[in-house]
């Protein structure tokens, strides 16, 4: 890493307050197939942001040069952007969006990327597939392993240094089952988590592909989900997207301010919707935290130098505060956290939902399991589909389960249900309690112009909906 | 100035390339993979500047093979042959010690002698300095949102058998929606490599007058079937959507495409479809990550039967099919939807009594095996009664089978193929866009 605290002190700019932001990444992709090597990827990824702010606005200038020369035209383009648009700013930024900060944040467990790691992952990986082929109509086996070792780096005038060091592990596991016209799908989902080796076991990777390629095949001969309205027990990993796209994306404030309208999209949230809008039944209890060890977005600070904190955003199901960071706050005059981000050096930052939770309730998965009558349980998104104001959904699972009388009965394939945001989550009727509860997230939430994916977090118990619209798929 | 500029950059790509391939040994086998670009962006909300950024980056992806095994690497150059030339050892030896650990690739895929190519359209960008006023003085009375991307893009390939290709285009677009006061938008894309000022004027008018229909209050619709025009935005997000895996030979092969039906023959599009890969515009590189030069025409669906998948080297190797140059992924880069007859001012009267959809948002497949998509309707969409526009609609959730909408139920396509670009910027920007007509389809579902 550079020594920025020296490079930002020989820049030669005028700006009213400039910032150095450096990310460097390595990250490596493996995959197998059906027993046998299909990939190896590295990505060793290295550059640097200047944001500068000048006469109100702030600009950005991210260059892989990464020389003294380099860094100052960086920094000249960065001021000479700004100074170009400050006459058209949508705000009058000020240095206090931009206070000082020090601090590191290293959590313990580590990757160590060298190159025995491919191999060494590589050989869980085909053992994986192995274990997944339990028969011949499972006509395709993959397992995958994302791992990703990040530094970055900030430093401002103003006299911030903060470093940041973390380690990222993603794995996916998938069965294919063919029979006759059939084919199904049965998957791990992307457990995705920050830490080293130890998220990589053998003994893990072969139960899962073990169970993966089971109810693959149970999903050949299953019934297809039936079409009404039927109480609904979501698990864990259909529960993250869940929470992800109808609470996170619709509670970011720069979608409030508009700024997505062009990409993403807006919001049906209004700011006087803080603090007063009923979002969800009071069991709904949902926090930003990026404090949980080991959670995929956790962090200390986010991208601007703000240090971040555990906080409600949902509490007893009434909204009580929006996802973004300083700038938005600013702007919008709400109560936000720290969240803005930047997928890497080459993009600025912005609001972000990060790590986004739902606290655990009181009831056990049996329990609820016992409460339905007529039921569905589904596991595992499948797709995913919101509107642009984050509306009306439409999710699908890769396997479900009939609830009848209080039990589990027979396997169904094609599962999906669709509803609307604030309906659906009032009609949250049970909260899974700390049994049910799993630390997810994603490496794939895009959003932005220009576009980036960054990594966000959910962790999220087992819930039970009341009365929502289900169905399966074609015949 | 720039051409020298690039010029420079092309002979020291060469030149870092022979460096490499020098340093090769017996058995070892190299493709490069350049992909770099100068990009400006500048975001706006409510007809103000949201944030303003540049972005210079250069990635080369080694990909390298020894014996039968075989890893890539992708990192950072910079320009400087020396410095680059260093971090490029370094990178290979890195490969060269990963691959002593690494099993057998079964499917390994080496690089060829062939042709070359090199490619280049420069144009004429617009000016950084006055660029805010330009883009917000004909519509400052107007909220408006909206990304302008302007700048240079290379993609080059090279090999350690002698292979070369470069490809280098600027271009801009300006991806802009304009909003009522009651949060309707109309949404439009001036793209192009030569920026004309009258010509952004002139779009951006075009725009504004269309945004008056969205004034009327909104129309609720029942869920149901119903008649419905797509524009051609909304027909490229239906291709966008099948582009990700539908058309690749792999996924058919893996039970991960929603056109296992067709490619099985136990179901049919309609006569009137027919889709192919058509470079002839030169939008985007016609060589893949293999070095592979893609024909300048390629069908794929016509007259409703798929003829052939995109198959690359690798895929065709583990299933013993035919490979057609497609890109590591098997994705459509170029795609082309035929024309058809449908006159573009026949069409409300055309479609009659329905929905005219202009875009369509978040589309995701609900039944792959059966290639049902669901998604939104997006932008400026309304109610058409005898022909004519009667109010703008709240937005509506579709979930509707391919083999329906370009199946039994397509009624006619437009009598043109116009561009949609692509635009997307994950990581980097994207090159080309699909060509696609407008459609006209019976009974289309629309749930919520």
């Amino acid at each position: 890493m550079l020594n920025l605290e020296k490079l930002i002190g020989n820049l030669r700019h005028q700006a009213d307050w400039l910032g150095i932001r450096e990310v460097r990444e390595t990250s490596k992709h493996l995959i197998c197939r059906n027993g046998k090597f299909d990939h190896c990827y590295t990505l060793i990824d290295h550059g640097c942001v200047i944001e500068a702010l000048v006469d109100g606005q702030f600009a950005y200038s991210a260059t892989n040069l990464l020389s003294p020369q380099g860094l100052q035209e960086a920094c000249d383009r960065a001021v000479f952007l700004a100074k170009n648009t400050s006459a058209w700013k949508i705000f009058p930024f000020h240095t206090g969006c931009r206070l000082k900060a020090k601090g590191q944040f290293k959590p313990v467990h580590q990757l160590s990327l060298n190159p025995t790691t491919a191999g060494d992952v590589t050989t869980l990986l085909l053992d994986a597939t192995q274990k997944m082929s339990i028969s011949d109509k499972i006509v395709n086996c993959t397992a995958q392993a994302i791992l990703a070792e990040q530094e970055m780096n900030l430093v401002s005038s103003s006299g911030s240094a903060i470093h940041q060091n973390l380690s990222f592990v993603t794995t996916n596991l998938s069965a294919t089952a063919q029979e006759g016209l059939e084919t199904q799908t049965r998957s791990t989902g992307i457990p995705s988590h920050q830490g080293g080796y130890e998220l990589l076991r053998k003994e893990d990777l072969e139960r899962e592909a073990e169970r993966i390629g089971y109810q693959a095949l149970e999903l050949l001969k299953a019934e297809q989900c039936p079409t009404g309205n039927y109480d609904l027990i979501l698990a864990p990993d259909q529960v993250y997207l869940q929470v992800h796209e109808s609470i996170g994306h619709p509670l970011e404030l720069d979608r409030i301010l508009g700024d997505e309208r062009n990409y993403a999209g807006w919001s049906f949230v209004n700011l006087s919707d803080f603090g007063s809008l009923q979002y969800g039944s009071p069991l709904l209890n949902v926090t930003f935290d990026p404090t949980v060890a080991g959670e995929f977005a956790s962090y200390a600070f986010d991208d601007t130098g703000l240090e971040a904190q555990r906080q409600y955003i949902i509490k007893d199901g009434l909204l009580v505060r929006g996802l973004g960071g300083v700038d938005s706050q600013k702007r919008a005059k709400v109560p936000g956290v720290a969240c803005t981000r930047a997928s890497s050096w080459n993009r600025p930052p912005i609001d972000r939902m990060a790590n986004l939770n739902i606290e655990p309730g009181e009831t056990s998965f049996l329990e609820m399991v016992a409460s339905v009558e007529q039921g569905i349980y589904m596991t595992t998104n499948s797709c995913w589909s919101i509107d642009d104001y984050r509306r009306k959904f439409q999710f699908g699972c890769e396997y479900g389960q009939l609830i009848e009388n209080g039990k589990l009965t027979k396997v169904i394939k094609n599962p999906n249900y669709r509803g609307i945001t604030t309906p659906f989550w009032n009609n949250l009727k049970k909260v899974g309690n700390a049994s049910t509860f799993e630390i997810l997230g994603s490496p794939y939430c895009g959003k932005g112009e220009p576009n980036q994916l960054i990594r966000v977090g959910h962790a999220v118990p087992t819930c039970l909906f009341e009365n929502i619209e289900v169905f399966g798929g074609s015949a | 100035m720039r051409n020298e500029k690039y010029q420079r950059q092309k002979e020291n790509l060469k030149r870092l390339g022979e460096a490499l391939f020098q340093n090769l040994k017996a058995h070892e086998y190299m493709n490069l993979t350049y992909s770099g670009e100068d990009s400006l962006f500048i975001r706006f909300n409510q007809s103000k500047v949201r944030q303003a950024s540049e972005v210079i980056q250069g990635y080369l992806t080694m990909d390298f093979i020894s014996h039968l095994r075989h890893t890539k690497s992708t990192f950072l150059i910079t320009g400087d042959l020396t410095a680059d030339l260093k971090t490029a050892l370094q990178v290979l030896e890195h490969c060269r010690e990963e691959c002593k650990y690494l099993p057998d690739d079964p499917y390994l895929v080496l690089p060829q002698q062939g042709e070359n190519s090199d490619e280049e359209h420069y144009g004429s960008l617009p000016e950084i300095e006055t660029i805010a006023e330009t883009l917000l003085k004909p519509a400052h009375s107007h909220d408006l949102v909206a990304l302008l991307t302007s700048g240079t893009l290379i993609r080059s390939h090279m090999n350690s058998k002698g292979q070369f290709h470069w490809f280098l285009t600027d271009n801009f677009y300006f991806d802009y929606s304009l909003y009522t006061p009651s949060q309707k938008a109309i949404k439009a894309i001036y793209a192009g490599t030569h920026w004309q000022d009258h010509e952004y004027s002139s779009h951006i008018e075009k725009a504004k007058k269309q945004l008056k229909i969205l004034e009327k209050s909104p129309k609720k619709i029942t869920p149901g079937k119903y008649r419905a025009y797509f524009a051609p935005e909304a027909v490229a997000e239906f291709v966008s959507r099948l582009s990700w895996s539908g058309l690749s030979g792999g996924a058919l092969m893996q039970g991960r495409s929603p056109l296992k039906k067709l490619y099985e023959g136990r179901a049919s599009l309609s006569p009137l479809f027919s889709l192919e890969e058509n470079f002839h515009k030169g939008l985007t590189p016609r060589f893949n990550e293999f070095g592979d030069i893609a024909p300048l025409r390629l069908p794929l669906i016509t007259k409703g039967k798929l003829l052939s998948p995109l198959i690359n080297r690798r895929t065709a190797q583990e299933y013993n099919l035919q490979p057609n140059a497609a890109s590591e992924q098997e994705q459509a880069r170029s795609p082309l939807i035929h024309p058809g007859h449908l006159k573009e001012e026949m069409a409300l009267s055309k479609l009659g009594t329905g929905l005219y959809i202009s875009n369509l948002h978040y589309l995701n497949w609900s039944d792959l095996q059966h290639g049902r998509l669901t998604g939104m309707t997006r932008y400026g969409c309304f109610w058409v009664e005898n022909g004519e526009i009667v109010s703008p609609i709240e937005d509506l959730r579709f979930d509707e089978t391919l083999y329906h909408f370009w199946g039994d139920a397509l009624e006619g396509l437009g009598d043109q193929s116009v561009l949609v670009p692509q635009i997307f910027s994950y990581g980097e920007r994207s090159l080309g866009g699909a060509f696609v007509p407008s459609m006209l389809v019976e009974d289309f579902s629309f749930t919520l």
